[in-house]
C-alpha cells in the first residue's frame, strides 16, 4: 500500500516544506536590511510619485556626486495619508511629484516644511516655487495640442477654447477627465477664465470628442495616428518619447503624422504644470534632502531631465533637449501655479457635472 | 432497596438532566443509572431527546443543569465547566459510525489508545479475528460494507477501554438481515468487557434484546423505566404500549363492575372508577384462534371473527379481522399467530385473547 | 467504594453560559479576528472623521452628478461579471467532472490558470490586440475593404462590456474550482436517485447537483463579486465610471479621504448585505456529506459531436483567459526582456515569492483557527467576528491600505511617545512601513480567501468525526491534527493557493505598505504599466502568470485525487 502511505505523509510534508520556506526566506531575503536602513545618518530619504525608472539615473547621479544614498519608495494613491499618519516620526525626508494637484494637497495637509536657500531661489524662477519655500518645481510640462499633419490645417486651432468649436465635432481626442494632468489643465482654465465659461468650454469640448476619453497621452497620438481623430490634449514630454522610441518604431509612426501646437500664444499662454519636490516636516535628514534638492535644481540634474524625459528645465539657462528646441519656443501661462491648484475640486466637479468621461452626448 | 452508593461506585449515573437549545426545551429532569455490567436503553420516538441525552453524557452538549457521575467522578468542573470529552473515559459509537476516512482499519481502531500501542495490538488482533475481520487490517472504511464498518466502530469505541460505552442507534444503519447478527456479537462483546452501556434506540426489538434496563422516553421526558419484559408486559400508559408496536385500540366505559365491555368481550379494568371513558389496547400476538370445544375449562371467552385477510410474514401469519357486527374498517382487528394459519378471506374463525396482552387505560379525554 | 462525589449545582444563567464558553479558542479567535478587523473599522472610522472638503458638499455633489451612474455601472458590471463566472466556473466544472471526452484530464486543471492572470494585464493585451489598430481590425478592414474609423461597426473594448469580459475571464476560477470540488464531493447515489427517478442528465444537474453545490458555487461567486468590486486596475484602463473609480476620485480629485471612506462604507454595507441575504436565502440548511458511499463518480462518455462541442467550451475559456494574454506577454518578452533584466528582476521575484508564501502559510494558519474555533464553539458574536474580518476582501486595495497604516502609526507613535517621555529614547516607526505591515495588509485583505474556503470545507465534515475523536481521548488541538488537517488537506491547499496567487498579483496595498527600496513583481511592472508601457515590464508580468502556474496546476491534482475512495477499492 504505498500509495496510502505516500497519502498519509502529504500534509506532513506539506508543513514541512512551508515552515523551511518560511525560514529560509527570512534568512535569505534581505528584508532584514530593508526594513530599517533608513536610519543611516549619510542618507536622504524619498517618497515620490514618480516611477523609480524615471528618477533612478538622476538620483545615481546625487549619489555619485555627494556619497549620500537615496533610499526610495514608488507611491501613488494613498502617500498623502501615510505622511499624516506616520507624523513626526515619518522616515521620509523628501517628497517628489509629477503634478502640482499632489504638493498643493500636501500643503493643505501641513505635511511639509518650508525650506530656502540662495541656491534654489536662484535656480527656480519664483512662479514655479512655493512663496514660503513648501515646495519647488523641477521640471515644465506644457500641455499642448497634438494635430494631425494630414488632415488639419495650420491655424485652425490656437487655443483651447478653440478645440470646443462646434467645427470640430468628433475629431478631438483626449485621456479622462479625472486624471490629473487634465484636472490641472481645467482647474488653469477656471483660474483664468472663471467657472461658467469653463463648463460651457468642457460641454462644447465633450461634443467635439471622437470617442469616451481613455488611454494616456500616448494612446492619442495613436488614435490620431489611426484616424480616430485630428486633434489631441496632451503633454509635450510624450512626443519626445515617442520620436526616439526605436524599440516600438510604430511610435515614431504616430509622432511623425503629428504637429504641436502650443496653444493660447495670443491669450494668457500654455498652461505648464511642474514636477517638484518638498521637503516633509518630520525630516530627519533635512540637511541632504536640501541637497539633493539643489542638486535636481542644478544644471547637471536638468540636463538630465531634459535628455532623458524630454521636459522643460525650470533653471532657464539650461539647455534644452536638441529635440525639444525644435518644436520652438513658446509663452507660458504665468498664472501662479497654487493658485491654480486651488481650483481643482471644482475642475473635477465640473467633469462630472458635464459628464465629460461619458463622452461625446449629442448623437 | 439497593445500596444507593455502591451503585454509583462505577458506570453512569446522570441525575436531574435539564436541557434546552434556546427556548425549546429538549429535556426535562431526567435521571438514569447505569451500573457496571449492565446495559440500559433510552428507547423513544425521534425528536424526544434521547440522543441530546447521551451527547450530554459523553461531553459533545454542554451540561445546563443536573449533574453526572462516571466511574465515580463528577464531570462538573468548578466554574461551571464540564470536564471535556476526551477525558471522560467513555466510548461513543454514532450512527453513522464515524469512522475516519484517511485512516485505515487499524489506524481507526488504534486511533483512541494511549501509550503503548504494542501492548494493545494483540487485542486488536485477536478483535478483529473475533468480529471476522481479520483479513481487513488495512482496508480503509470505504472499502467495507456497512457491517463491517459497526464492527469496526465497535472495536474502536472499547479499545481505549472506557469505563463507559454510549450508542447512539448503532443498528440502525444496517439492513435487517444483518442487524440480528451484530447485534448478538455486539451483545456478547458488551457483556464481556463488564462496562456500563448507554445504547439509544427507536426499535423496541433491539431495545429489548439488548437492555438490562429499558429507559422510555417521550418529549424530554422519562415515561418509565425498568427490566424489558416488565414495561412490556405492564406499560405504564398507552404510549409505551404502543412503542412495542402494532396495537388495537378498542374504546369502552367502565361499568359498575370495573369491567370493560367491548366488542371482543369483558376486560378487567384495573381499579379504573366506573364510569371512565377507557382505551383498550390490544397487542396482535395476544390473539390466538381457538377450536370452539376447547374452550371450557379456561376462564378466557372466545370471539367469533370474520377473517378480512391473511398473509404469511415468515415465522408467524398476519391476519386482518373484523366483529361480526363491524361494518367500517375501524373496526379491524390484528391478529399475530405463530406458523402458517391462512384462513380463507370471508371465514369465521374463533380467538380467544390472552388478558395479559391487553391493557386498559383511562383516556386523557373524558368526552364521549 | 468511592465517595459519591457532591457538587455545586450552580445555577445556570445563559450570560453565565456564555461566559463559560469563552474558553481559550473562543478568546484567541475573537482576539485575532479583532485584530485583523481593525484596519476594515478604520475605514469607518476615516469616514466618521471630518474631511478638508466637507462630506456634505462631496455627496450633494456626488447625488446631483455621477452616483447613479456609478452605481448602475457597478450593478452592472457585478452582474456581468457573476453571472459569467456563474455559467463558465459551474459549465466547465460540470463538463470535466461528470463526462470523458477527449483532453478532458487536461483541461481539468488547465481550467485554472486564467487565474495567475492580472487583470489589468489582461485588459492591456486585450486592448491592443482588439482596438482600432490592433491586429484583428487591421486584418478585417483588409479583408472587407473598410478605410476607416467610423465606417464599421467593431465591439469597443475599452467599455463596460469590454470589463466585463475581461474580469470574467480571469476570475471564472475561482467558481470553477469551488463548483468543481463541490461537485467531486458529491454523493452518488443522490445523482443516481435522480437519474433513476427520469431527469436528464441536465435536470440531474440543474435540479440536484447544482443546489448541493450551492454553497460552493455562492461562495466562489461572492469571492468573484468582492473581487470585481475592488477592481480599479481594469475599469480605470476602460474608462469605465464604477463606484470604486468613484472612490478613488473623490479621494485623489477632491481631496477627500473622509468621503472616499464614506463611499467605502456604503459598499462594504452593501456587501454585508449580500452576503447576509444569501445565508438568510439558505434558511441556515446545512449540506452535510449526504452520505459516507463515495464510489467514483460516474463520468458519462460523450458521443463525437458532443465531445467536440465539450471540448471545445473547456478550450475557449482557457485560451481567451491564458492563452492568448500569456502568448502576447511572451512576444512582448521577447522583444523586451533586456529592460526587465536590466532591473533587479531577480530580487523582485525572490521578494515577491517569499511575501506571497509566507502571506499564504499565514493566511491559512489564521484562517484555520478561526474556521476551527467557530466550529468549536460557534458563538454568534465570534462568527460574526470572523465575518467582519474577512470583509476585507472587497474593500478597494488602497483604501483597506489606509486602513492598515492609521492603526499602525498610531500604535508606533504611542510607543515612541511613551519611551520618548519615560526614557527619553525615540523608537521611531517600528512597524509602519515595514515588510510586516505588507503582510499584514495582505492578510486583512486576503483572509477571506483562506476563512471561506476553510470554513465551507470543515462544514463538510460531519460533526460525528469530531465527536468520535474526542470520545476516543483526543482534545481539540489533537483532534484538529489528526482528523480535520487529513481531511481537509485539498481545501488547506486550495485556500493557501489562491492567497499565494492573489498576493502575486496584488498592488495597491504593496505599493502603499512597503518599506523604502523594497520592489515586487506587481510594484515593477506597475511602473511600466501605469504608463501604459507594458511590453517594457512584460518578463515581470509573464514571472508573475509564471510562479502562479505551478501551484495552480498542483492544486487542481490535488483536488482531483482528494475525492475520497479514488484509491482503487477492491469491492467487499
Amino acid at each position: 500500500m504505498k500509495h496510502a502511505d505516500l497519502h498519509r505523509l502529504y500534509p506532513k510534508i506539506l508543513g514541512y516544506a512551508a515552515v523551511s520556506v518560511l525560514v529560509t526566506g527570512l534568512i535569505v531575503s534581505p528584508w532584514g536590511n530593508t526594513a530599517r536602513a533608513t536610519d543611516d545618518e549619510n542618507s536622504v530619504n524619498l517618497y515620490s510619485y514618480r516611477q523609480a525608472f524615471l528618477i533612478d539615473p538622476l538620483l545615481d547621479a546625487f549619489t555619485e556626486q555627494t556619497g549620500i544614498k537615496v533610499n526610495t519608495v514608488f507611491v501613488k494613491k494613498g502617500m498623502l495619508e501615510r505622511l499624516k499618519a506616520e507624523g513626526r516620526n515619518s522616515d521620509a525626508d523628501m517628497v517628489l511629484s509629477a503634478d502640482i494637484g499632489r504638493l498643493h494637497d500636501m500643503v493643505t495637509a501641513g505635511v511639509l516644511q518650508g525650506v530656502s536657500s540662495d541656491k534654489l531661489n536662484k535656480n527656480i524662477p519664483s512662479q514655479f516655487r512655493h512663496p514660503e519655500g513648501l515646495w519647488y518645481g523641477l521640471t515644465l510640462r506644457a500641455r499642448i495640442i497634438f494635430a494631425s499633419k494630414d488632415r488639419t490645417q495650420p491655424g485652425e486651432v490656437l487655443s483651447l477654447a478653440d478645440l470646443a468649436k462646434p467645427a470640430l465635432q468628433g475629431r478631438v481626442c483626449t485621456r479622462s477627465g479625472k486624471h490629473v494632468y487634465n484636472v490641472s489643465l481645467i482647474a488653469s482654465v477656471i483660474a483664468n477664465e472663471g467657472i461658467d465659461q469653463t463648463r460651457q468650454w468642457l460641454t462644447g469640448l465633450r461634443d467635439n470628442l471622437a470617442r469616451k476619453p481613455q488611454g494616456n497621452d500616448r494612446a492619442q497620438a495613436k488614435a490620431i495616428s489611426e484616424g480616430v481623430c485630428d486633434y489631441a490634449i496632451a503633454n509635450t514630454y510624450y512626443m519626445g518619447k515617442m520620436v526616439t522610441n526605436t524599440l516600438k518604431p510604430e511610435q515614431q509612426q504616430w509622432a511623425a503624422g503629428i504637429r504641436i501646437i502650443f496653444p493660447d500664444q495670443d491669450g494668457h499662454g500654455t498652461h505648464v504644470n511642474i514636477s517638484g519636490a518638498a521637503i516633509t516636516k518630520s525630516a530627519k535628514h533635512r540637511d541632504n534632502a536640501i541637497a539633493l534638492l539643489e542638486f535636481l535644481s542644478d544644471t547637471h540634474a536638468q540636463e538630465i531631465y531634459a535628455e532623458q524625459n524630454f521636459e522643460y528645465p525650470v533653471k532657464p539657462d539650461v539647455t534644452l533637449h536638441p529635440l525639444v528646441s525644435s518644436w520652438g519656443k513658446f509663452k507660458a501661462d504665468t498664472i501662479n501655479l497654487d493658485k491654480v491648484a486651488q481650483h481643482r475640486i471644482t475642475a473635477s466637479k465640473l467633469v462630472d457635472e458635464t459628464a465629460f468621461d461619458l463622452g461625446p452626448q449629442n448623437d | 432497596m439497593k445500596d444507593n452508593t455502591s451503585m454509583m461506585a462505577a458506570g453512569l449515573s446522570m441525575q436531574n438532566i435539564s436541557h434546552a437549545f434556546g427556548q425549546h426545551r429538549i429535556l426535562n429532569d431526567i435521571s438514569i443509572e447505569v451500573p457496571n455490567g449492565q446495559i440500559a436503553c433510552l428507547l423513544g420516538p425521534s425528536g424526544c431527546g434521547k440522543t441530546t441525552l447521551l451527547r450530554i453524557a459523553a461531553g459533545l452538549e454542554p451540561l445546563q443543569s443536573g449533574k453526572i457521575i462516571i466511574d465515580g467522578r463528577s464531570m462538573s468542573k468548578s466554574g461551571g465547566r464540564s470536564v471535556p470529552p476526551e477525558k471522560r473515559n467513555i466510548g461513543l459509537m454514532f450512527q453513522d459510525f464515524a469512522l475516519f476516512p484517511h485512516l485505515n482499519v487499524v489506524d481507526n481502531i488504534s486511533f483512541g489508545i494511549k501509550g503503548s500501542l504494542s501492548e494493545r495490538k494483540r487485542w486488536i488482533v485477536a478483535g478483529l479475528d473475533k468480529i471476522g475481520l481479520a483479513g481487513y487490517a488495512d482496508h480503509f472504511p470505504h472499502e467495507l460494507s456497512g457491517g463491517q464498518q459497526q464492527r469496526i466502530a465497535l472495536l474502536r469505541a472499547l479499545a481505549p477501554e472506557p469505563s463507559v460505552l454510549l450508542l447512539d442507534e448503532p443498528f440502525s444503519g444496517l439492513d435487517a438481515t444483518r442487524r440480528a447478527s451484530v447485534r448478538e456479537q455486539t451483545l456478547e462483546f458488551l457483556k464481556e468487557s463488564g462496562l456500563s452501556a448507554l445504547m439509544v434506540t427507536h426499535d423496541p426489538e433491539e431495545a429489548m434484546f439488548m437492555s438490562d434496563n429499558l429507559l422510555i422516553m417521550d418529549k424530554g421526558q422519562l415515561i418509565q423505566s425498568g427490566p424489558p419484559i416488565e414495561i412490556y408486559s405492564h406499560p405504564k400508559n398507552s404510549f409505551v404500549a404502543t412503542l412495542f408496536g402494532q396495537i388495537d385500540v378498542l374504546d369502552g366505559r367502565v361499568n359498575n363492575d370495573g369491567l370493560v365491555e367491548t366488542s371482543l368481550g369483558n376486560f378487567a379494568a384495573n381499579q379504573i372508577a366506573p364510569g371512565t371513558l377507557v382505551d383498550v389496547l390490544i397487542r396482535p400476538e395476544g390473539i390466538s384462534p381457538c377450536k370452539k370445544s376447547h374452550i371450557t375449562t379456561e376462564k378466557t371467552e372466545t370471539v367469533s371473527l370474520r377473517v378480512v385477510g391473511a398473509r404469511p410474514i415468515g415465522r408467524s401469519s398476519h391476519l386482518r379481522l373484523t366483529t361480526l357486527s363491524g361494518v367500517n374498517s375501524s373496526s379491524i382487528i390484528r391478529a399475530r399467530v405463530p406458523g402458517i394459519f391462512l384462513p380463507e378471506t370471508g371465514s369465521l374463525i374463533d380467538v380467544k385473547i390472552d388478558p395479559a396482552y391487553v391493557f386498559v387505560f383511562a383516556k386523557q379525554d373524558q368526552t364521549p | 467504594m468511592s465517595q459519591r462525589v457532591s457538587v455545586l449545582g450552580l445555577e445556570k444563567t445563559s450570560v453565565f453560559a456564555l461566559f463559560r464558553r469563552i474558553d481559550g479558542w473562543t478568546f484567541g479567535a475573537l482576539l485575532t479576528s479583532l485584530l485583523i478587523a481593525v484596519p476594515i473599522l478604520s475605514v469607518f472610522v476615516v469616514a466618521l472623521a471630518p474631511g478638508i472638503t466637507s462630506s456634505d458638499d462631496i455627496w450633494s455633489h456626488l447625488v446631483s452628478t455621477v452616483l447613479f451612474h456609478y452605481i448602475s455601472t457597478t450593478l452592472t458590471l457585478m452582474l456581468g461579471v457573476g453571472a459569467g463566472t456563474l455559467i463558465i466556473g459551474t459549465g466547465t466544472a460540470w463538463l470535466v467532472t461528470m463526462h470523458r471526452f477527449p483532453g478532458q484530464s487536461i483541461f481539468e486543471w488547465a481550467l485554472v490558470l486564467p487565474l495567475a492572470v492580472p487583470a489589468y494585464v489582461i485588459a492591456y493585451v486585450y486592448t491592443d490586440l482588439l482596438e482600432y489598430a490592433g491586429p484583428l481590425q487591421i486584418a478585417l478592414r483588409g479583408i472587407f475593404g473598410w478605410s476607416s474609423y467610423g465606417d464599421y461597426w467593431f465591439p469597443e473594448i475599452r467599455s463596460l462590456g469590454g470589463a466585463i469580459a475581461m474580469l470574467t475571464l480571469v476570475l471564472y476560477p475561482y467558481v470553477y474550482l469551488l463548483a468543481r470540488a463541490a461537485f467531486l464531493e458529491q454523493s452518488v447515489s443522490v445523482l443516481e436517485a435522480s437519474r433513476v427517478l427520469g431527469k436528464t442528465p441536465w435536470q440531474s444537474f440543474t435540479k440536484v447537483a447544482l443546489p448541493i453545490a450551492r454553497p460552493a458555487v455562492v461562495a466562489g461567486v461572492s469571492l468573484v463579486m468582492m473581487e470585481t468590486l475592488n477592481d480599479f486596475g481594469t475599469v480605470d484602463y476602460f474608462a469605465v465610471a464604477t463606484f470604486t473609480a468613484g472612490i478613488y476620485d473623490v479621494w485623489l480629485n477632491m481631496n477627500s479621504i473622509s468621503g472616499a471612506a464614506q463611499l467605502a462604507s456604503v459598499m462594504l454595507m452593501f456587501v454585508i448585505a449580500l452576503i447576509a441575504l444569501e445565508r438568510l436565502s439558505r434558511h441556515g440548511r446545512k449540506f452535510h456529506h449526504t452520505g459516507s458511499k463515495h464510489a467514483t463518480l460516474p463520468t458519462v462518455p460523450l458521443s463525437h459531436s458532443k465531445a467536440l462541442l465539450a471540448s471545445l467550451i473547456c478550450l475557449l475559456p482557457i485560451i481567451l483567459g491564458f492563452a492568448i494574454p500569456a502568448g502576447i506577454l511572451i512576444d512582448y518578452s521577447l522583444a523586451f526582456y533586456q529592460v526587465t533584466l536590466d532591473s533587479d528582476y531577480l530580487l523582485y521575484t525572490t521578494n515577491s515569492l517569499l511575501l506571497a508564501s509566507t502571506s499564504a502559510v499565514l493566511a491559512v494558519m489564521i484562517g484555520l483557527f478561526l474556521a476551527y474555533s467557530i466550529r468549536l464553539h460557534g458563538s454568534p458574536l465570534l462568527i460574526g467576528a470572523a465575518r467582519v474580518a474577512s470583509i476585507g476582501y472587497a474593500v478597494p486595495g488602497a483604501v483597506l491600505a489606509i486602513g492598515v497604516i492609521l492603526p499602525l502609526s498610531y500604535f508606533d507613535n504611542a510607543v515612541d511617545s511613551y519611551m520618548l517621555e519615560t526614557f527619553g529614547y525615540s523608537t521611531g516607526l517600528i512597524l509602519s512601513g515595514t515588510i510586516f505591515a505588507v503582510i499584514i495588509g495582505y492578510l486583512v485583505r486576503f483572509l477571506a480567501l483562506s476563512f471561506g474556503t476553510l470554513e465551507a470545507s470543515l462544514g463538510k465534515v460531519t460533526i460525528n468525526m469530531d465527536g468520535a475523536s474526542r470520545t476516543l481521548g483526543h482534545g481539540p488541538a489533537s483532534t484538529l491534527k489528526r482528523v480535520h488537517l487529513p481531511l481537509i488537506r485539498t481545501s488547506i491547499l486550495t485556500a493557501g493557493i489562491l492567497v499565494f496567487v492573489d498576493v502575486m498579483k496584488e498592488l495597491p496595498m504593496t505599493m502603499l505598505l512597503r518599506p523604502f527600496n523594497f520592489e515586487t513583481l506587481a510594484t515593477y511592472v506597475h511602473q511600466y504599466a501605469s504608463d501604459e508601457l507594458l511590453e517594457e515590464s512584460a518578463l515581470g508580468a509573464l514571472t508573475i502568470v509564471g510562479a502562479g502556474i505551478l501551484p495552480v496546476i498542483i492544486l487542481s491534482v490535488a483536488i482531483s485525487r482528494s475525492r475520497p475512495g479514488h484509491r482503487s477499492s477492491e469491492s467487499s
